[in-house]
C-alpha cells in the first residue's frame, strides 16, 4: 500500500495543513423542499447531500417497534463521484457505511417519542475525496435537527490517522490511500463517547490513544460548525425579511 | 438556578439552557444537573419554567385539538386521514356523522382527497389517533383552499386572545378555520384568499421575530391598498 | 400515501386553468425559474446541476474506453441512466431502476441520440476495436415536478461541460484534455394536459392531476428529434402540433441560456 510520497514538508502536510488541522468545511441547512430535513456539506473535496424523511409509519410493517421509531440510513455514491465510474445501485461498501452511520446517529436520537415509526436518512455523495462517511454523518445529524427530530445532542464526526509514523487529523486523499492508518470517529459531545469507530492499518496502543484524543478534538471543531450552520439558517431568514 | 442562554434565542439540540431545579416542559431534556435543548428551536423562559418551541417538525397530536386533514384511504368502516402527524388519523363511520343509514359504501360519504375538519377524540397509547366530526362546525370542507404551515406556529396565527386571526378575518372578509395541525382553510374572494395565504406564510416564516402583529398589519394594509 | 392531493386543491387548480391561470401565478406557457450550474462534481469528466422551480437534478458524465457494439463498429458507445433516489421524494424507493426512472432515462437518451448532438464517429479510437464509452448518470435530488426537462437539460449541460483526456492510438490517456465532439443542443419541453388546457413545465401538483403529457425534444434548427406521450390519456392532432410549435420557442430560450453558460465556461 505504501508509496514513496513525501507526506511532510517543513512540518506541513501535502495540502499545506498542520498535523491537527481540519480541511475547510461548509454546511448548508434546508437545501431541499421535499424532504422533512436536509443539508449539504462541502468538506475538503467532498460534496455530499443529505435528506431526512420522517418520522412516519414504518413499512414493511414487520419492521415496526412498539416502543420507538427505527432509524434507516442509506449511503450512496453517485457513479460519477469517483475517478473510476462506480456501477449505479447498492454496493457492499455503501451498505456497510449505511449500517455504521445508523449506529453512530441512533444513540443521540430520542426515538421513543415515535413508536411504530421510521426515520430515514439518505446520504448521497456527489464528489468523493476521502472521509465521506464522517462528512456524511456530520451532515446527516444536521439534517435530522432540521427535520425537527428530537435528540440528546448533535453528532459530529471526523477521522484521525497515521502517516509517516505521525498521528494526523482528517486524512486527505493521498494520506488515506498511502498512509499507515485511518480511524474514522463520531462523537457524542455531551457524554464524551464515540459512536462511530472503525480502523484500518497499523497503530500501537499509544498511537491509538493519541489518535482518539486528536479525533475528539476534531469532532468538537466540527460540532461548532454544525451549530453555526443550523443557527445561520434562521438568523439569515430574519435579515432577508426585514 | 442559572440561565445559560437568553430568552427567545435560537438553540440547537444538545445545547445547555439552564442549571438548577427548573420545571422543564417540551423540547428539553436533562443531563446531570443541566437542562439541555432536545430540538432545534426557540427558548422561552417563563417564571420557573423553560421550554423550547421547535422550529421544525411534524404535528404532535393532542386530545381535544381541532385538525384539518385529507382522506388518504378508506377501510371497511373508517377512513384514514393525513393530518401532518407521524401517523395517519382514523375516523370511524360512527364518529363521522350523526346519522349514518348505510355503511356499505363509505366512498359515498367521504372519498379519497376530501378535506375534513375534525376533532381529536383520543390519542391511544400506541399513538392511534381517533377523530370525530359529528357536530358542526366539523365535517367536510367545500371550496376555498388549505395552506399548510408548521404546527408549532399555529398559536402565532391565532395571536394573543385571537387578535391575529381576527385581524386577518376583518381585513380580508375571508372565512378562516385554523387546524392545530398547521392546516388552515381559507374561503373568500380569490384575491383576498391570496392575501391571507401570503400573510399566513409570513407568520410561519417570521413567528420567532418580535413585532409580528405590526408587520402583518402593515403588510395587509399595503396589499389591500393596491 | 403522503401524495394524495386534496379535492379542494384539484378543484381550485382546475377553476384557475379555465381562466388561463395557474396556482403558482404562471401563465400556461411559462417555465418555472431555471438555474444551470456547470462543473459541480470534479471527479466527473463533465457535470451539471439544474434547478427547475424546486426540482433539483445533477447529471455527471464518465468516459471510459471499450469495444464498440458489433453493429456499429465506427461509433462510440453512449448510455444514459437515471436514478430516482429515495432522497428526492418520500415515494421513491431504493433498489433497481423501475419503470419511471427507465422511461425518464430513455426520453433523455433519445433526445440526445436522435438529434445527433454527439458526433459518435469522432469517438472511435480504432475502428471495430476501441471506442470511447460515455455514461451520463442523472441523479434526481429533489422531485417537485417535470423531471423530463430538468434531466434533459442537465444531461446536455454535462456533456458540453465534459473535458476528457486525449487518447493515443492504443487508447492510453495523454496529459492533454479535449471536449466532446458536440454538434447540437437538444432541449426537451414537457407539456401537461389538464381538463383540456395544455400547460408547459408542470409542477408536482399539476402532474398529480394531469390527464396526460407530451415531451417534445427540439434541435437548434427547429427540427423535432424525439417525442413521447406519457401517462394515461390522449391528444388531438391540433394539440400535438401546438405543443411542437410551443416547444420550439421555449426550447430556443433554454438553448440560449445553455449557450451563455457554455461560453462562460471557455
Amino acid at each position: 500500500m505504501e508509496k514513496d510520497i513525501k507526506f511532510f514538508t517543513n512540518g506541513k502536510r501535502i495540502d499545506g495543513r498542520a498535523i491537527d488541522e481540519l480541511r475547510n468545511i461548509k454546511i448548508e441547512v434546508g437545501v431541499f423542499k421535499r424532504a422533512d430535513g436536509s443539508s449539504y456539506i462541502e468538506w475538503g473535496g467532498n460534496k455530499i447531500y443529505c435528506a431526512v424523511y420522517g418520522p412516519r409509519e414504518a413499512y414493511p410493517r414487520f419492521l415496526q417497534k412498539s416502543d420507538r421509531a427505527i432509524l434507516k440510513c442509506r449511503y450512496n455514491m453517485a457513479s460519477f463521484a469517483v475517478e473510476e465510474r462506480k456501477r449505479p445501485g447498492p454496493s457492499r461498501r455503501g451498505v456497510e457505511i449505511g449500517k455504521v452511520t445508523q449506529g453512530a446517529l441512533e444513540p443521540a436520537l430520542l426515538l421513543e417519542n415515535f413508536p411504530k415509526c421510521m426515520v430515514e436518512v439518505n446520504i448521497e455523495v456527489i464528489q468523493a475525496d476521502a472521509g465521506t462517511r464522517c462528512a456524511g454523518i456530520t451532515a446527516a445529524s444536521v439534517a435530522l435537527a432540521n427535520a425537527g427530530i428530537p435528540m440528546k445532542e448533535l453528532v459530529p464526526a471526523c477521522a484521525a490517522g497515521k502517516v509517516d509514523d505521525k498521528i494526523v487529523l482528517d486524512l486527505c486523499k493521498e494520506e488515506d490511500n498511502y498512509g499507515q492508518a485511518d480511524l474514522p470517529l463520531a462523537l457524542l459531545p455531551r457524554r464524551n463517547e464515540f459512536s462511530l469507530l472503525q480502523m484500518d492499518g497499523d497503530l500501537s496502543e499509544e498511537q491509538l490513544e493519541e489518535a482518539l484524543d486528536l479525533g475528539r478534538k476534531g469532532c468538537l471543531e466540527v460540532y461548532e460548525i454544525q451549530k453555526e450552520a443550523l443557527k445561520k439558517k434562521y438568523v439569515k431568514e430574519d435579515v432577508s425579511n426585514e | 438556578m442559572e440561565f445559560l442562554v437568553k430568552d427567545r434565542s435560537i438553540v440547537t439540540p444538545g445545547m445547555a439552557i439552564a442549571k438548577g431545579p427548573f420545571r422543564y416542559e417540551y423540547g428539553v431534556d436533562k443531563f446531570e444537573d443541566t437542562i439541555i435543548s432536545s430540538v432545534l428551536g426557540i427558548v422561552y423562559i417563563e417564571n420557573d419554567g423553560v421550554k423550547v418551541v421547535p422550529l421544525e417538525g411534524k404535528y404532535m397530536p393532542k386530545r381535544g385539538d381541532d385538525v384539518i386533514g385529507t382522506v388518504v384511504s378508506i377501510n371497511p368502516l373508517s377512513w384514514d386521514l393525513d393530518i401532518n402527524a407521524p401517523y395517519l388519523a382514523n375516523l370511524h363511520v360512527q364518529d363521522a356523522l350523526r346519522y349514518v343509514k348505510d355503511t356499505s359504501n363509505l366512498e359515498r360519504i367521504f372519498k379519497v382527497g376530501d378535506v375534513i375538519y375534525a376533532n381529536i377524540r383520543d390519542v391511544g397509547e400506541s399513538s392511534d389517533i381517533v377523530l370525530q366530526s359529528k357536530e358542526r362546525p366539523y365535517g367536510k370542507m367545500k371550496w376555498g383552499r388549505v395552506v399548510k404551515i408548521h404546527a408549532t406556529r399555529v398559536p402565532r396565527v391565532i395571536g394573543k386572545k385571537g387578535s391575529m386571526i381576527k385581524l386577518l378575518k376583518q381585513m380580508t372578509k375571508c372565512e378562516i378555520t385554523v387546524g392545530q395541525n398547521g392546516n388552515i382553510w381559507i374561503k373568500g374572494e380569490r384575491q383576498m384568499e391570496d392575501i391571507v395565504e401570503r400573510a399566513i406564510f409570513k407568520i410561519d416564516k417570521e413567528a420567532h421575530i418580535p413585532g409580528l402583529t405590526d408587520r402583518i398589519k402593515k403588510m395587509l394594509e399595503t396589499e389591500l391598498s393596491r | 400515501m403522503s401524495s394524495v392531493l386534496s379535492d379542494i386543491k384539484k378543484e381550485y387548480m382546475i377553476s384557475l386553468l379555465k381562466n388561463g391561470k395557474r396556482e403558482d401565478g404562471r401563465g400556461l406557457n411559462d417555465m418555472r425559474d431555471l438555474k444551470i450550474e456547470l462543473g459541480v462534481a470534479n471527479k466527473a469528466e463533465g457535470s451539471c446541476f439544474v434547478q427547475l422551480g424546486e426540482t433539483k437534478v445533477i447529471a455527471g458524465v464518465k468516459c471510459e474506453v471499450g469495444a464498440p457494439f458489433p453493429d456499429t463498429p465506427n461509433q462510440g458507445v453512449f448510455t444514459t441512466n437515471a436514478e430516482l433516489i429515495p432522497m428526492a421524494s418520500p415515494d421513491f424507493e431504493a433498489g433497481p431502476p423501475r419503470e419511471d426512472s427507465i422511461e425518464l432515462a430513455r426520453i433523455v437518451d433519445r433526445g440526445i441520440r436522435e438529434s445527433g448532438a454527439i458526433d459518435f464517429q469522432k469517438l472511435v479510437i480504432k475502428e471495430g476495436e476501441l471506442v470511447r464509452v460515455l455514461f451520463v448518470d442523472i441523479h434526481i435530488m429533489d422531485y417537485n415536478g417535470n423531471l423530463f426537462d430538468a434531466a434533459g437539460i442537465a444531461a446536455i449541460g454535462a456533456l458540453y461541460n465534459t473535458k476528457m483526456p486525449v487518447l493515443d492510438e492504443e487508447g492510453k490517456k495523454t496529459e492533454e484534455l479535449m471536449q466532446l465532439p458536440m454538434k447540437k443542443i437538444p432541449v426537451p419541453c414537457t407539456y401537461a394536459k389538464i381538463a383540456d388546457s395544455i400547460l408547459y413545465d408542470p409542477s408536482m401538483e399539476e402532474e398529480s392531476v394531469m390527464d396526460s403529457r407530451i415531451t417534445a425534444t427540439t434541435e437548434d434548427n427547429g427540427r423535432i428529434a424525439a417525442m413521447q406521450k406519457g401517462d394515461v390519456g390522449s391528444f388531438k392532432k391540433e394539440e400535438i402540433l401546438d405543443i411542437v410549435r410551443r416547444s420550439k420557442v421555449r426550447g430556443d430560450e433554454v438553448r440560449s441560456l445553455l449557450k451563455e453558460k457554455f461560453s462562460e465556461m471557455r
